[in-house]
Order: structure tokens, then C-alpha cells, then sequence
């Protein structure tokens, strides 16, 4: 390896770029011009004009960058927009991001809020925290615990978990597995297994909210279907359960169908 | 012309899949998004299909599921043309294109050695167009023409082929994006070819051979 430079920036300063080990902004420092480092983090309102390629690539403070991030591990406690697109291999989200670009990682961990404009691809996602996509998102499989917004469709594999989640287009996996702890709302939900459950707990109940909060959809079509507090136009399935709390103007099944006392089925047929 | 439409649940029991494939498969882009059409019917919104393309791209991903991966079959059913390993002599050998084509390609280009997937696209193209009798080697000449520096159009678009004979007097069009194109009485349209078909099937011969 070459012996690399650092650049650190502690009050008013700015650079121009360039190759480094380690590079740090601990003031209101700027950069003008790309930036390739091992290390780059942002203590206090750093800015850069150009794309930063680094290994690590931290945020604490107040980071604005105006181009786009290659990293192998992004992690952004602070505040920052990032006006470009980002790769990384994994991606930390505890404090507060926006992201006008495509993001693309492995691992997307999402801890604090996070609104990308535009397509998302990850392959493992956790969101804990707010996690708002206005493109398409696009993986493997997404573990719910929080909020999650789709402005296009979500794909993937597998999505999971407790939150809640809204998606403007169709949510299409081969396993859905929810709880809804919110209402939630899907234009369209397609896959192999769907299963949504209502998570109750003791709160929920004391505010009798338990009714009102539903997943609304227009349409479910899953080879196994089962749905609690779901409010949908149309469910096909090859076998349908109907639990509780649902409210459904047309169930259409091809094998075999199950539907509890207390929810509203206006029309099933077997076809 | 009308293209004749299927239901999704007719498609669905014609072929024997389950939402849960065809939601994988639309994943995996193995079904264009643009097949999907949506109508209003009596219950509903319904999803239909084009029906010959849908029952004949079905039939493909059963025939091939058994030995490549949905990756793999995503990358055969890429409208674009993609990278796909070959040589040379397996191409020959195997009798993906014949050793005519191979040396008619070789002395219109002037080249020694097939480089790029591109390349082997447009001798088997040829290959296919003189086999069947449809063009001659004119014509066959004229299209290597046209296609010359054409790579980059062809692999980011999905692009067609016309040939043309008036009076005759055979010329050929590059077509991209699928725009209608209209000709007129005295014009004899030989042949239209879509590249696109033509990349998924040899794709699909060189992945066999792999």
C-alpha cells in the first residue's frame, strides 16, 4: 500500500479533493471535487461538492453531499441529504437521511428515518426506525418493525414483520408474513403464502382502536391466503382463510375456504 | 389486428401454475410488465395476457426451469442483449450456426475471430435468414451492412429487422422501439425479424450447451 495523506478539516476550511487515508470535517468544512478515502466522516456541517468513494463513510453531524457515495459501510447517525446516488454494501440509517438518488446495498438497516427518492435496491432490509422509498424497492427480503412507505411497487422475497406499511403499487413476495400494528395499505398484494395477522396488544385495546386499523387493499392473490383486519375488494386463493375483522366484497378460491363468524364477506365463490 | 387476450384465471388454469409462480416469475422479469394489461370487468378489475405470447413464454420457463435458474432465464428472456459466454468453435461445433455463415460473416466483416455476443447474434441471424431460403447472399451482405456499428442500438433497444424488396430492389431497416411501419402497395415486406426473439433463442441454445 502507498502512504496515504489524511485530511482533516477542523474549522472553516476547505479542500479540493483528492486521495486519502482517513478523511475528516470536524467544523463547517467543504470539499470541492471527489474525494477517494478509506475512512470520511463528518463530525460538524461538513459539505462536499463531488462523489465520495470510502470504505467507511460515517455522518455525525450535519453532512450534506452533493454527488453520489460508494462504500462498503455507510452509516449515517446524524443529519444529511445526500444529493446522488448510493452504493454500499451495507447501510445504516440511525439518524436522519435523505437520498435524492438510487440507493443500491446488501444490507440496508434502518434505524432512524430515511426518505429515498427514488428506486431502492437492497437485498437484506431492517427497518426499525421510518424508511420512505418514492421509487420502486426492489430485494430479497424486508423485516418489518417499523414504518415502511412505497411510492412504486415493493418485490421481494420475503417481507415480514410488525409496522406498518404503505405501498402506492403492488406489494408482490413469495412469503408475507405481517402483523399490522397500524393500518396499513397496499394497492395490490400478490405472492405464494399471505398471512396477516393483527397484533393486539393491551394499549390497542384499552383505546379501542382494534377495529378501525385494517390493511386496506384493493386485491390479494396468494396460493394460501389467510387475513385478519383486512379490508380488500378482492381476495383470490387457492385455499382462503378469512379470520377476524375483515371486511371483503369478493372471495374467489379454487380449493378450500375457511371464514370466521365476525368478519364481512359480501360474495365467495369456488370457481 | 386485435391480439387475442386470456384472463389470468384462465391462464392460470390452462397451464397449471399458481399465483404464487406467476408473481415470482413477474419478479423476476420473466414476464414483461408491459403483458400485463388490466380491464374492467363485471367483478372487477381482471389481468389480461397477449395469450400466444404468455402461453409460449409459460411453456418455455416449464421446458427450462428444470435446468437454469430463474437468474438464468431472466438473463435468456432480456429483451436487451446481454453477456453470455462462447467460443468459437463450440458455436460451430455444436451447430449453433454453420460453418458458412461463420466464414460469409468473417469475410464481410473482415474479422478472424468472433468478439463479441453481438457478433455471434448477427451470424446466427444470417445463418437463420439463408437457411430458410427467405434472403440471398446480397441481401444477407446488405443486412451485415446495416448492422455494422449498430451494436449499441440493438443491445439497449428492443429493435426489429425489415427487409424490403420493390421492383426488385431488396433494402433493409433498422427499426427500434416497435414503432409501426408502414409501406407501400408495390413494397414486399420479406422478412421482419426482431432481434430480441432472435437473442433469446440463441441464448437459450448457449446456455444448453453449457
Amino acid at each position: 500500500m502507498e502512504n496515504l495523506r489524511d485530511l482533516f478539516i477542523n474549522g472553516h476550511g476547505s479542500s479540493g479533493g483528492g486521495t486519502f487515508e482517513t478523511v475528516k470535517i470536524n467544523g463547517h468544512g467543504k470539499i470541492h471535487g471527489d474525494l477517494k478515502c478509506d475512512y470520511f466522516t463528518i463530525n460538524g456541517h461538513g459539505s462536499t461538492e463531488g462523489n465520495v468513494d470510502a470504505q467507511r463513510f460515517q455522518i455525525d453531524g450535519s453532512g450534506k453531499i452533493r454527488g453520489n457515495v460508494t462504500s462498503k459501510f455507510a452509516k449515517i447517525e446524524g443529519h444529511s441529504s445526500i444529493y446522488g446516488n448510493v452504493d454500499a454494501e451495507r447501510l445504516d440509517v440511525d439518524g436522519h437521511a435523505t437520498i435524492t438518488g438510487k440507493v443500491t446495498a446488501k444490507e440496508l438497516d434502518i434505524d432512524g428515518w430515511v426518505t429515498i427518492e427514488n428506486n431502492t435496491k437492497a437485498e437484506e432490509t431492517k427497518i426499525d426506525g421510518r424508511c420512505k422509498v418514492k421509487g420502486n424497492f426492489i430485494g430479497k427480503e424486508i423485516r418489518m418493525d417499523g414504518i415502511l412507505t412505497v411510492q412504486g411497487n415493493c418485490e421481494v422475497e420475503t417481507f415480514k414483520g410488525d409496522g406498518k406499511f404503505d405501498i402506492d403499487g403492488l406489494l408482490s413476495a413469495d412469503q408475507i408474513n405481517i402483523n399490522i400494528y397500524w393500518s396499513s395499505s397496499s394497492k395490490e398484494i400478490g405472492g405464494q403464502t399471505i398471512i396477516v395477522k393483527r397484533k393486539i396488544e393491551l394499549l390497542n385495546k384499552l383505546v379501542s382502536t382494534f377495529k378501525t386499523v385494517q390493511l386496506t387493499t384493493d386485491l390479494i392473490e396468494g396460493d394460501y391466503v389467510e387475513l385478519n383486519s383486512t379490508k380488500a375488494k378482492i381476495v383470490r386463493g387457492e385455499d382462503v382463510v378469512i379470520g377476524d375483522n375483515c371486511d371483503i366484497d369478493l372471495v374467489e378460491y379454487r380449493g378450500t375456504y375457511q371464514e370466521n363468524s365476525n368478519s364481512v364477506v359480501r360474495k365467495a365463490v369456488k370457481i | 389486428m386485435e391480439t387475442e387476450l386470456i384472463s389470468k384465471k384462465d391462464l392460470l388454469d390452462l397451464k397449471g401454475i399458481s399465483y404464487g409462480q406467476l408473481y415470482r416469475w413477474k419478479r423476476k422479469n420473466l414476464i414483461p410488465e408491459d403483458w400485463f394489461i388490466r380491464k374492467s370487468t363485471f367483478t372487477g378489475q381482471e389481468t389480461f395476457f397477449p395469450k400466444e405470447k404468455i402461453l409460449q413464454r409459460i411453456d418455455k420457463i416449464q421446458e427450462m426451469k428444470e435446468d437454469l435458474s430463474l437468474d438464468d432465464l431472466a438473463e435468456v428472456f432480456s429483451p436487451t442483449v446481454g453477456d453470455v459466454e462462447f467460443s468459437t468453435e463450440s458455436l460451430v461445433g455444436n451447430g449453433i450456426i454453420s460453418e458458412m455463415a461463420f466464414n460469409f460473416f468473417m469475410d464481410v466483416r473482415n474479422f478472424n475471430k468472433l468478439f463479441e455476443f453481438e457478433d455471434v447474434i448477427q451470424v446466427y441471424l444470417i445463418d437463420q435468414l439463408l437457411n430458410s431460403g427467405e434472403i440471398n447472399r446480397e441481401e444477407a451482405r446488405m443486412v451485415l451492412d446495416l448492422l455494422n456499428g449498430k451494436e449499441e442500438i440493438f443491445r439497449t433497444k428492443p429493435t426489429e429487422i425489415v427487409i424490403v424488396r420493390k421492383f426488385g430492389v431488396s433494402s433493409s431497416l433498422l427499426v427500434s422501439n416497435q414503432e409501426n411501419v408502414l409501406f407501400d402497395n408495390g413494397t414486399k415486406i420479406i422478412k421482419k425479424v426482431s432481434i430480441g426473439t432472435v437473442a433469446e433463442e440463441l441464448k437459450s441454445k448457449l446456455m444448453g450447451v453449457k
